[in-house]
């Protein structure tokens, strides 16, 4: 990042404890964004909680990493900065990701002795 | 349109780089040219140790009997260490030499990103090695490089979990490297160098590093999981306890197959410079090179388990299969693009031009037999037989290994001042090349009529191969000493090399030779095409730079006292 | 098109500029570097995870065994603290952008804090699940379960403890010491990374480990 880009995201920070919601509507409350991804998450872990006591169904599974996928997201969004910090740290991030998936499904899917 | 050389004229005309001493050596240095010197040392110190140990091997096996080798097992750490100090001792940290000394040097960067970190992911190496060689006082390793459990968990002694956190070692040092490449690759070129302006070599290193930044944690958490089954009594891979045998092995590939490309990448990269250079023609197909490195680089990850066809449940092998037959084609793209280069070039042949072609000749027989390895009905046959053992040492010997020696001729004047020998080169070639060709093509007929690999007893018929092939072996283990002697003899005989012997146009050879402390006096601008050999505008550059920091005729006026006890390479 | 002009480098660059061009370098170097280092941590714990993710895969009985053994309230208690204290990083950081040090060491000290007490109830749950019968031990009633469930979590927990002493050696301390401030804050920034890091990961354990 070059220092203007750095001035620049600290005048962002200064002032504004004011979330901007994708409706056109605002809230504001101290320390905006960062408290406002907080009480998301924390939503978010209530729900995946309630999920896992419930009886397991069919969407069980699925609700469950949807969720902490998005906890995940949000974290990196918004705590890590990668909104506006330098495009390549995403793809830092993602290809080792995807990586990671490719191979954790494959030992899945693998019988776990041989045929 | 006048274009722009870049280099001031006229001043400085005398080499001021001091030569690497063997202190330097011995010591802690964040200098990136020191630490490239001393991953060379190294390295070379583990490949004189590996061949040993492939010397041995190819001793024992002159006979079907047991003879040499007191029993099995004892043959089984000879292949173990073998296969292990020469893909983690020699081959991946020669790769690292080159590339800390070359990439910096290529960027126009003072050094790396991170030099103190650099150093110290150097410094990781030596322990290592010294853990590696620490199990023969407990017993060694015995279940090959793979360690396949339960080989590697129950029937393998202490040297085993020893082997482990060797490797551990030398993987967290390749992880820190590979940060440090990444990273000065992306941040430190220079203005007027964008992308694709940036020699193939640092390509190469950054498809190298992509891959060790993601494929070596996996062996990371695969050897933690072996040394908690090897010594806290966890049962990751015992299925008689709930654990998973094949699970080290999907883990182990995962991260050993995109090592191969590891291993073979940055001499790709070699090869790339080495044969527009000294074929003095611009590179063909810049951009298919520098892209199918990060295609190999890619694609690599999908293709691991054509390692484990043979247990794996028949649904599984056709998409390896693809795969497999897929990563062949961005190594096909590399192979016509230097045939593309050579062709009609105007080719000197020197020895660093020799080993680049008999890595094309020889890299090309051992990426065929991957083909056809990797098809899933040829392989269920040849399956650990010497034709796996021919294909593998193919690849990392006649690709890796002849593309590191291209490197070392290459490079050499650089690092040293002086140029290694070209008679003594042309004969480490000859021998090398033919060693090394009566050594392991015949491995191809040993597999195919049956011949196992990793036993010390074989059925008699096979004897005439192996004759064969070890008489070959001894002729390809001499030859290498022929290019040591010539290391150590070029230190002070060698000809004076001056900036730029080979009239280059990368970044590395606009310097004194060897480089400054600072690498550059001033801020070095390239030339805008690296490979754009043949122009008017290029010979200008190669006048350009010899005007400054003197031809070979200067330095050697100018250097008269030779400098005494230089040591290093 | 063949005349070469030859042109010095231009060294009229004034100083300053100089120094901010090596010091942007240097902030993006550095956080190239990290990330680079948490792209492999993804991978290390990925094979851990992927590890677990196995044994769950087939042996959904022993797994529903422990979590009834076990109960989701503690490690829930855990979890809450763990995004705590990322939302107390993260405003620490935003403090000492704007240029309030008092700020930033108020929050990081609670950062650390809701750490340590992580660290102390992952002990505590280690106790649980033992008396449980939850052992690394051959013969252990969940012996197997054992063998995948701790060495995932003992690793991120290792991680905290880690992020614990960073933050009180290179944040804290240095800040008391009037370190850091609204132009100079890469190193708290560096910690963030790290310790959010290690809280994403923990947001998987748990869904992965202690919720399916």
């Amino acid at each position: 990042m070059d220092e203007n880009k750095q001035t620049h995201a600290q005048s962002e920070h200064a002032p504004n404890d004011t979330v901007h919601l994708p409706g056109g509507r605002s809230i504001t409350l101290p320390g905006g964004i960062y408290t406002f991804v907080f009480v998301i998450l924390a939503l978010l872990t209530v729900f995946e909680i309630i999920v896992a006591e419930l009886p397991d169904g069919f969407f069980t599974l699925p609700l469950l990493l949807l969720a902490s996928l998005l906890k995940a997201v949000l974290v990196v969004t918004f705590y890590m900065h990668l909104n506006t910090d330098n495009r390549i740290f995403r793809l830092v991030l993602l290809i080792p990701v995807g990586v990671m998936l490719l191979s954790a499904m494959w030992l899945l899917a693998v019988p776990p002795v041989a045929w | 349109m006048a274009s722009v050389v870049s280099l001031p004229v006229g001043e400085l005309r005398k080499s001021d780089g001091k030569p690497i001493m063997l202190r330097d050596v011995l010591g802690w240095s964040v200098d990136h040219k020191v630490i490239g010197v001393q991953y060379a040392l190294i390295a070379l110190f583990f490949f004189i140790i590996g061949g040993s140990l492939a010397m041995l091997i190819r001793w024992e096996l002159l006979t079907p009997a047991l003879d040499l080798m007191a029993n099995g097992a004892a043959y089984n750490t000879l292949f173990s260490i073998h296969g292990t100090v020469m893909i983690f001792l020699w081959v991946i940290p020669m790769s690292a030499a080159f590339g800390n000394y070359v990439v910096p040097l290529q960027l126009g960067a003072k050094d790396m990103a991170f030099p103190w970190l650099n150093a110290f992911a150097f410094w990781l190496i030596p322990p290592a090695g010294v853990l590696m060689l620490m199990g023969w006082f407990v017993g060694p390793a015995e279940a090959g490089w793979t360690s396949y459990p339960p080989l590697s968990t129950m029937f393998s002694p202490d040297g085993q979990t020893l082997w482990a956190i060797s490797i551990h070692l030398l993987g967290l040092s390749s992880i820190l490297g590979a940060i440090n490449f990444i990273v000065t690759i992306a941040n430190m070129r220079p203005e007027g160098m964008g992308w694709f302006q940036m020699p193939l070599f640092c390509w190469a290193i950054l498809a190298t590093s992509i891959i060790i930044v993601m494929a070596t944690p996996f062996l990371a958490g695969g050897l933690t999981l072996l040394i908690l089954d090897r010594v806290a009594g966890t049962a990751f891979f015992n299925p008689a306890e709930g654990g998973d045998v094949l699970l080290w092995q999907n883990v182990f590939w995962f991260y050993s197959h995109p090592a191969v490309y590891i291993m073979v990448l940055p001499a790709f990269g070699i090869l790339s410079d080495v044969l527009s250079v000294h074929a003095r023609k611009p590179i063909f197909g810049y951009r298919m090179i520098a892209l199918s490195s990060i295609a190999i680089a890619v694609v690599g990850f999908t293709v691991w388990a054509h390692h484990m066809f043979t247990a794996l449940a028949p649904q599984f092998r056709i998409p390896f299969m693809i795969t497999s037959m897929i990563i062949a084609v961005p190594t096909g793209i590399k192979v016509f693009s230097w045939l593309g280069t050579i062709w009609g070039g105007k080719i000197r042949w020197t020895s660093a031009m020799l080993f680049g072609l008999g890595f094309l000749s020889m890299f090309v027989i051992g990426g065929i037999s991957g083909v056809m390895l990797g098809s899933v009905p040829f392989d269920l046959h040849v399956h650990d037989t010497y034709f796996v053992v021919s294909h593998l040492h193919f690849v990392l010997y006649g690709g890796s290994v002849f593309g590191l020696y291209a490197g070392i001729y290459h490079w050499y004047p650089k690092v040293t001042g002086r140029m290694l020998d070209e008679r003594m080169g042309k004969w480490h070639f000859a021998l090398t090349y033919i060693g090394f060709f009566f050594t392991f093509f015949p491995m191809h007929m040993a597999g195919l009529a049956g011949m196992p690999r990793r036993i010390a007893v074989y059925a008699p018929e096979f004897q005439t191969w192996n004759v064969v092939i070890s008489i070959a072996s001894f002729v390809l283990g001499v030859s290498t000493f022929v290019l040591l002697y010539n290391m150590v003899w070029a230190l002070r005989n060698g000809k004076v090399a001056g900036p730029n012997p080979w009239r280059a146009l990368t970044l590395e050879w606009a310097t004194s030779s060897p480089p400054p402390a600072t690498n550059f006096v001033g801020d070095p601008v390239p030339f805008k095409d690296p490979y754009g050999y043949g122009t008017k505008e290029a010979a200008a550059y190669v006048e350009a730079v010899e005007a400054r920091y003197g031809t070979p005729d200067d330095v050697a006026q100018s250097s008269k006292p030779a400098p005494a006890e230089t040591a290093g390479d | 098109m063949s005349e070469v002009s030859i042109q010095h480098t231009d060294v009229s660059v004034s100083q300053a500029a100089a120094r901010a061009k090596a010091k942007a370098l240097r902030v993006s170097n550095y956080k190239f570097a990290m990330w680079l280092y948490l792209a492999s941590e993804v991978v290390i714990f990925g094979t851990l995870i992927a590890a677990y993710a196995v044994f769950r895969y087939n042996n959904p009985e022993v797994v529903h065994e422990v979590h009834k053994e076990a109960g989701v309230l503690l490690v829930a208690i855990n979890t809450f603290l763990l995004l705590m204290s990322s939302w107390c990083m993260v405003m620490g950081l935003r403090d000492i952008q704007m240029g309030n040090r008092q700020g930033l060491i108020r929050w990081i000290a609670a950062t650390a804090v809701l750490g340590t007490v992580f660290i102390a109830l992952q002990a505590v749950e280690y106790s649980v699940l033992s008396a449980a019968g939850v052992l690394m031990t051959p013969g252990a009633e969940f012996h197997a379960f054992a063998a995948h469930f701790y060495p995932p979590t003992f690793f991120h927990g290792l991680h905290v403890f880690v992020g614990v002493l960073w933050a009180v050696i290179w944040v804290i301390i240095p800040a008391m010491r009037g370190s850091y401030g609204p132009g100079d804050y890469l190193g708290v920034e560096f910690f963030g990374l790290y310790w959010h890091f290690v809280d994403v990961v923990w947001i998987v354990l748990f869904t992965v480990i202690y919720l399916w």
